[in-house]
C-alpha cells in the first residue's frame, strides 16, 4: 500500500533546526544551550538523536567519531553481535554549510535479530562554538540514505540572521536570537516555554482541547476569567494573529523571579510587581488556545505584536 | 502466593500497540444525557465485604462516570480497534500531537486496566489471543 510521502516539518531548539518527517515527534528532550540532547521518535522506535556540547580541548571532530564508534563496537561484549562501520561518508554536500564546519560523516549497521542502523555526522561549529552530534536511525533492511541525507542537509546548528525558529510539537515562534530559554514544559496538551531577554521575561502557553477549556464560554469571557486579575487596561481588537482574533491588555504582573520561598511574609521579600503585556487567541483550526505574557521594565505591546505574528499555530 | 509472585514483564511497545481493549463484561454500561458514559461495578464479595455489608449499608453497585473523552476511547474499546487506532481517532478527533494522543490514552487504558474495567486482548505468537 503506498501511503505517499510524509510531509516534512521544521524542528527548532536552542537555535539547532532541521527538517522532519511530519509523524516523528519528540520523545527526549534535556539541556540547555551549551550542552543537551534530543530524540526524536516515531510511533515504534527512536529515528533521530542530536547531542550537542561546547566545543572543548583539542580532540578533532574525527577523533570524536573514531571514540564514539569505538565505544559502540565495544559495548555489546563478545557475545553481541558485530556492528559494520563505514567512516567519512559525505552526508553533508551544501558548500555554505561546510564552509563553517568540519563535518565527519559515519554510517553503522548491527547484525543479529533485530538489525539496526544509522546514517550520522558530526561537526564543530566555528560560530557558536559547539560539537554537534547527529544521527538518523533505521531499521536494518530499510532504505533510509535519502531520507538521513535530507534531515542532515536541513540540520542547522546557530541562528541565521536576527531570529531563531523555536518549534516543537507542532508549535512555531521565530524569536530574538537573543532570547534564552529559560524553562519549558511539555504536558499532555499543555506546553510552556519560558525565554529570558535581558531583564524581560516572555512567556508563551499553548493548551490543547481548547473546548473543553472554554466549557460553552467564549474565548474573551475565558481570557478575562483567567488573566482579569493582572490586566487593567484591555485591547479588545488587538488584531488578527494566525488569522484568529486576538484579545490582549496590559496591567502589573507578579515577576516569579522575586517570589520568594522562605520569609515571603517580611515586606522586603514580597513578590516584586512588573508591568506585563499580554496577548491572547484561540485556533479554531487546531482546537488550541495561546498565550504570550511579557513581563519587561515598561510595557511593551508592539514588541509582542512583533512575536505574535510569528506563531505558526496550525 | 503474592509475596513471591514474579511481576509479568512489561508489554512490548510493538504489541502494546497492536492490542485490542476489550471491555469488563461483568460491568453495566449506560449513556447518561450528557452522553457521558456511566459504568456500574459489581461489589467484590470477600469475606471482609460480606461481613461489613451485615453490619453496614453496603451498595451492591459502584457507579463511575467518565467524561467526555473517557467516554469517547470507553466506546472506542469495543475489541474491534487496536490500541494504535484508538491513538489515531483521539488525535483525529480532539486534534492533538501524536505524542500528546499517545502518552494520554495509554495512561487511561492503564488506569482503566488496573481498576479491571478492560483488559487487553493480545495477540501471541502462534495467533491466539490474551485478555
Amino acid at each position: 500500500m503506498n501511503r505517499g510521502a510524509p510531509k516534512w516539518v521544521v524542528t527548532g531548539w536552542h537555535h539547532l533546526s532541521f527538517e522532519r518527517p511530519e509523524d516523528w515527534s519528540i520523545g527526549a528532550v534535556s539541556g540547555d544551550f551549551s550542552t543537551g540532547y534530543l530524540r526524536l521518535d516515531d510511533s515504534e522506535m527512536p529515528r533521530f538523536e542530536l547531542r550537542w556540547e561546547r566545543t572543548r580541548g583539542r580532540e578533532s571532530a574525527d577523533q570524536v567519531v573514531a571514540r564514539y564508534l569505538r565505544n559502540l563496537t565495544g559495548k555489546g561484549g563478545k557475545k553481541a553481535p558485530p556492528v559494520k562501520v563505514r567512516r567519512d561518508l559525505a552526508l553533508i554536500k551544501d558548500e555554505t554549510v561546510l564552509a563553517d564546519r568540519t563535518v565527519e560523516g559515519f554510517h553503522w549497521r548491527t547484525e543479529g535479530p533485530e538489525p539496526l542502523q544509522a546514517y550520522g555526522c558530526l561537526w564543530m561549529c566555528e560560530i557558536c562554538g559547539r560539537t554537534v552530534f547527529a544521527q538518523v536511525l533505521g531499521r536494518g533492511g530499510e532504505s533510509m540514505m535519502t531520507r538521513a541525507s535530507r534531515l542532515l542537509n536541513t540540520l542547522d546548528d546557530h541562528a541565521r540572521g536576527d531570529t531563531a525558529t523555536w518549534a516543537v510539537y507542532g508549535l512555531r515562534i521565530e524569536l530574538p536570537a537573543d532570547c534564552v530559554l529559560k524553562h519549558h514544559s511539555f504536558m499532555t496538551g499543555r506546553i510552556e516555554l519560558t525565554f529570558q531577554r535581558g531583564s524581560a521575561r516572555l512567556e508563551l502557553l499553548r493548551m490543547s482541547l481548547a473546548e473543553m477549556h472554554l466549557e460553552d464560554r467564549t474565548f474573551p469571557d475565558w481570557f478575562q476569567d483567567t488573566y482579569g486579575s493582572e490586566i487593567d487596561t484591555w485591547i479588545d481588537d488587538a488584531g488578527l494573529t494566525g488569522g484568529h482574533p486576538s484579545i490582549g491588555g496590559t496591567g502589573q504582573g507578579v515577576d516569579p523571579d522575586s517570589v520568594h520561598a522562605r520569609m515571603a511574609w517580611l515586606p522586603w521579600r514580597r513578590p516584586r510587581k512588573k508591568p506585563l503585556s499580554c496577548r491572547g487567541w484561540h485556533c479554531i483550526d487546531g482546537n488550541r488556545i495561546y498565550v504570550l505574557r511579557h513581563l519587561d521594565e515598561s510595557h511593551r505591546p508592539e514588541f509582542l505584536d512583533e512575536i505574535a505574528g510569528t506563531v505558526v499555530c496550525h | 502466593m503474592q509475596l513471591f509472585r514474579k511481576k509479568p514483564p512489561p508489554l512490548p511497545r510493538r504489541d502494546l500497540l497492536r492490542a485490542k481493549p476489550v471491555r469488563n463484561e461483568k460491568l453495566t454500561c449506560e449513556e447518561n444525557s450528557d452522553g457521558e458514559i456511566v459504568l456500574g461495578i459489581p461489589r467484590r464479595k470477600t469475606w471482609w465485604i460480606n461481613t461489613m455489608s451485615r453490619m453496614f449499608y453496603v451498595p451492591s453497585r459502584r457507579t463511575v462516570v467518565l467524561d467526555r473523552i473517557g467516554s469517547f476511547l470507553w466506546r472506542l474499546c469495543d475489541g474491534q480497534n487496536t490500541v494504535d487506532h484508538v491513538i489515531s481517532t483521539i488525535r483525529t478527533e480532539y486534534k492533538l500531537e501524536r505524542k500528546e494522543a499517545e502518552v494520554s490514552t495509554l495512561t487511561y487504558l492503564k488506569q482503566l486496566t488496573e481498576k479491571g474495567l478492560i483488559g487487553l486482548a493480545v495477540a501471541n505468537r502462534k495467533g491466539e489471543r490474551h485478555a
